[in-house]
């Protein structure tokens, strides 16, 4: 366990120190061009406040720990430990940051107190030197600081069903579909992530008009979550005659798979349906047909499925769908009164927002949401590295953007507690 | 590494698990011996969704095929690209052309007569020409159509089975859509006209496909071997639901069909042993090939004999040695024999369906013969007709010598008492 009073003092003697020794420029970062607006580096002001706070919290912890009144409380002996468990990584880092920046200031001061003579110079550049390793360093603690910060989302591993809808546009928008659905086919076993189809109806030429698909795998629901909302592309259709460019748009939706801890259903709710043969069923009737129907009564909420050929495999496709569909819509309620609560409308964006286009003439894929493009369209579409590429800056967007709404609440509160 | 090479390796080298074999055979007769061509094509299902992007799956082949005409064995041995794949069926089913699906196994497969039930058909001039069915959906429109015409019951599945068939895949939805998009070609459209041309002679699907699905398994089904019924899924969710996993128990299935609910037990029950008995010799065979192909032959036994109020010898001296006794027996009454489907009627085994008067023939000689067989508060898991459970209760109120208890009947999906449980208490008290 780090030392919770000496990360507090370094803390203070810091802030104290930072018109004395560094220039006014932000900590020993120069050579980035951080300012506030860039928002989410150490220099922050208020991210620096947020960090300082949790120290202060972290050595409260340390003290309730060992408090003797607490001893014996046993809820309450748990509830500390739970929390120090979390800050206690985020503070030992905090507290390497800290020496870094010391050491930094050190090296600094002796770099400027140098006089020019030969031996002295060889002396400023192993300084140098040594102060470039040092900002190395204090950057990659900075990054794992700020990963620390950005809370776990629970459903960031849960299964996902992905569902594939062709948007405006006729025949091409459902042979884009098609072209997205084997994108995400590809990008998943490039993932090693399961992909199993669930629902599937084409059309003649090839195209999709409607899929959905169950994925299984590491941080499914953190990757793919960002691929929902509409897509749309610009190319010539095969379909084109006269040669004329179209704009067609399919749509992705993203639902997590509740995990078995996350929704319960009551058989005695769902009431399971197959179609009715006629008379007497069993081994009067011969029939390939082994659709199934779930309805769950309280909601009203109904799945089915008529992919597999055997009944036992479309009841369980059909409970996955159910259970998924009745899972979304309470989590869709908690997000709806949260965000009342918050009084803004920050969260996941709406289905039904244009995140994407795939423009064949220009030969490049823009994210709406990042402002980011992509070239060579055809290689984005085999669904590996290049994809892989936008997610992550995607996911790293949503981290920064998550840190930072949580540094807005905490001034919030800090304001209300003043 | 570039991502989508993972993909492309495995839709490329797919494991075969799958093929189906169409071969056009003529004859050539020289002095003793006569000689068979044939030229075909092997279209192989892989584990993944088929073929993709330029991968075709069909191989286009050469064989020779040879018989002496002095062996009274009746085996053709044909030679695929030089590879011999020794197949039996009796000469006469060879006549014009054969199709039929084949499991590969180390690339030797042991085939028997399945199409010799089958009327021979060629493909008609009714079938549709490549001009007018240039897509699979365009053949299933086409199919569908002449179905519905002629009363064939689920016209469109039936067409889009037998195409997806066709094209090597369980169901036309597996297809992507570069696979969609593209023409069929020649053989493929013959091989569905010839198929479709069966189910206007009202083959079922299940037989003319050559396999179906039953729970997680992939059984063979042939004529005239009974076609597992959906309903009969949830016979065997409502035997795991009472069983523990890790128990060794023993069952026994009287009347087990193409191996459906016995193979699927052990298939959950990695410690179970069944044995199972069925009066039909095919159905036995049927059951051991499936079970082979399943790899759960090991955990099987499986006699060729019939129950009735006798044991056959091979069930004697067996008595307190089963667990369970399950069985989905013969029990459609005699009367309702005639209005069946011609389905059932025209292929499947009568035996595996007539149940007697009261159709409850085999049902009355399982619980007669109980006391033989199970332990002590073992348990007989009946699937029967929504009649049957009633009648069960009266024909053991006025039998009360068998010591057998009706503990439970639970219902299909459509709220027929469809599913009958019942315990075995002790020793009857008389004979």
């Amino acid at each position: 366990m780090s030392n919770p009073c000496h990360i507090a003092e370094l803390q203070n003697s810091r802030q104290g120190s930072t018109t004395g020794l560094v220039s006014s420029c932000s900590y020993g970062t120069g050579s980035r061009e951080s300012t506030n607006e860039d928002s989410l580096s150490m220099s922050n002001p208020s991210l620096r406040a947020y960090l300082e706070h949790l120290a202060q919290e972290h050595q409260q912890l340390c003290r309730e720990m060992v408090d003797e009144k607490n001893a014996a409380d046993g809820k309450k002996q748990k509830r500390l430990r739970r929390r120090l468990t979390e800050l206690t990584p985020l503070v030992e880092k905090m507290e390497e940051w800290v020496n870094k920046q010391t050491e930094l200031n050190e090296i600094e001061e002796l770099i400027s107190d140098a006089p020019g003579s030969a031996q002295d110079k060889e002396m400023r550049e192993l300084a140098l030197l040594e102060k470039d390793e040092c900002l190395e360093d204090a950057d990659s603690l900075e990054q794992e600081i700020l990963s620390l910060l950005t809370p776990v989302d629970d459903t960031d591993d849960n299964d996902i069903i992905m569902e594939f809808s062709a948007g405006v546009g006729g025949q091409e928008a459902m042979l884009f579909t098609a072209d997205m659905f084997e994108m995400y086919e590809r990008f998943a076993a490039y993932r090693d992530w399961d992909f199993q189809k669930l629902e599937y109806f084409t059309t003649d030429l090839g195209g999709l008009r409607h899929a959905s698909v169950s994925v299984s795998g590491d941080e499914a629901y953190k990757l793919m979550k960002h691929e929902a909302g509409v897509h749309r592309v610009q190319r010539v259709p095969k379909t084109e005659k006269a040669g004329r460019i179209h704009t067609s748009t399919m749509a992705v939706a993203v639902l997590p798979q509740p995990k078995e801890i996350d929704l319960k259903l009551d058989p005695k709710d769902l009431r399971i349906e197959t179609k009715k043969a006629s008379g007497a069923g069993g081994q009067h009737v011969n029939t390939t047909d082994s659709a199934v129907r779930i309805l769950h009564i309280p909601t009203g909420m109904v799945a089915e499925s008529q992919q597999e050929r055997s009944q036992l495999k479309n009841r369980s496709i059909a409970m996955v769908m159910l259970q998924t569909k009745i899972y979304n819509s309470i989590l869709e309620q908690r997000e709806a009164t949260e965000r009342s609560m918050r009084r803004s409308q920050v969260g996941t964006s709406g289905r039904s927002e244009k995140i994407r286009t795939y423009n064949f003439q220009q030969d490049r894929v823009t994210d709406h949401r990042v402002g980011q493009s992509v070239f060579d369209v055809e290689g984005f579409l085999l669904g590996g590295e290049r994809l892989e590429e936008l997610i992550s800056s995607l996911v790293n967007e949503e981290e920064k953007e998550m840190v930072t709404r949580m540094l807005e609440e905490f001034e919030e509160s800090q304001k209300k507690t003043l | 590494m570039a991502g989508p090479m993972k993909t492309s390796h495995k839709l490329f080298f797919p494991n075969f698990k799958r093929a189906i074999l169409c071969i056009d055979f003529w004859t050539r007769s020289c002095s003793k011996s006569t000689f068979l061509n044939g030229q075909g094509y092997l279209r192989f299902e892989g584990g993944l969704s088929c073929c993709h992007g330029n991968a075709s799956a069909t191989k286009s082949m050469d064989c020779s095929v040879s018989k002496q005409t002095d062996s009274k064995n009746e085996t053709l041995d044909i030679k695929i690209r030089n590879q011999p794949i020794s197949r039996h069926f009796p000469w006469t089913s060879v006549r014009r052309t054969f199709s039929t699906s084949v499991t590969l196994q180390k690339d030797v497969e042991k085939c028997s007569a399945s199409s010799n039930n089958f009327v021979e058909t060629t493909p008609g001039p009714n079938g549709p020409t490549l001009f007018e069915c240039n897509s699979p959906q365009a053949a299933v429109r086409w199919w569908s159509a002449v179905f519905s015409e002629r009363g064939v019951p689920e016209a469109e599945v039936s067409a889009e089975f037998i195409v997806a068939h066709a094209l090597g895949l369980k169901q036309l939805h597996e297809l992507t859509s570069p696979v969609l998009a593209r023409s069929l070609t020649q053989v493929e459209l013959d091989i569905i006209n010839r198929l479709c041309t069966k189910r206007m002679q009202r083959i079922p699907v299940q037989y003319i496909v050559g396999d179906w699905d039953f729970r997680d398994l992939t059984l063979e089904v042939r004529p005239p071997v009974f076609i597992p019924r959906p309903e009969t899924e949830m016979l065997v969710d409502l035997i795991l639901g009472h069983y523990s996993e890790d128990s060794k128990l023993h069952f026994l299935e009287i009347g087990c069909g193409s191996g459906a609910i016995s193979l699927s037990l052990l298939s959950e029950l990695l410690l179970a042993r069944v044995t199972a008995v069925d009066c039909s010799e095919q159905a036995v065979q049927l059951t051991m090939e499936n079970a082979d192909r399943l790899g759960l032959q090991d955990r099987l036994t499986v006699h060729c004999a019939a129950v009735t109020s006798q044991l056959p010898k091979c069930l004697q001296g067996k008595s307190s040695s089963f667990d369970a006794i399950i069985s989905n027996p013969p029990y459609i009454p005699t009367q309702d024999m005639e209005g069946l489907q011609p389905e059932i009627k025209l292929y499947e085994d009568a035996i595996a369906l007539c149940g007697g008067p009261d159709g409850m023939d085999l049902i009355k000689d399982i619980l007669r013969n109980t006391h033989l067989l199970l332990k002590p508060e073992g348990f007989i898991w009946l699937e029967t007709d929504s009649r049957h459970p009633e009648a069960i209760q009266t024909w053991l109120d006025t039998n009360p010598g068998m010591g057998v208890e009706l503990v439970g009947t639970y219902q299909d999906y459509h709220d027929r008492p469809r599913f009958t449980q019942l315990r075995y208490k002790n020793q009857p008290s008389q004979l």
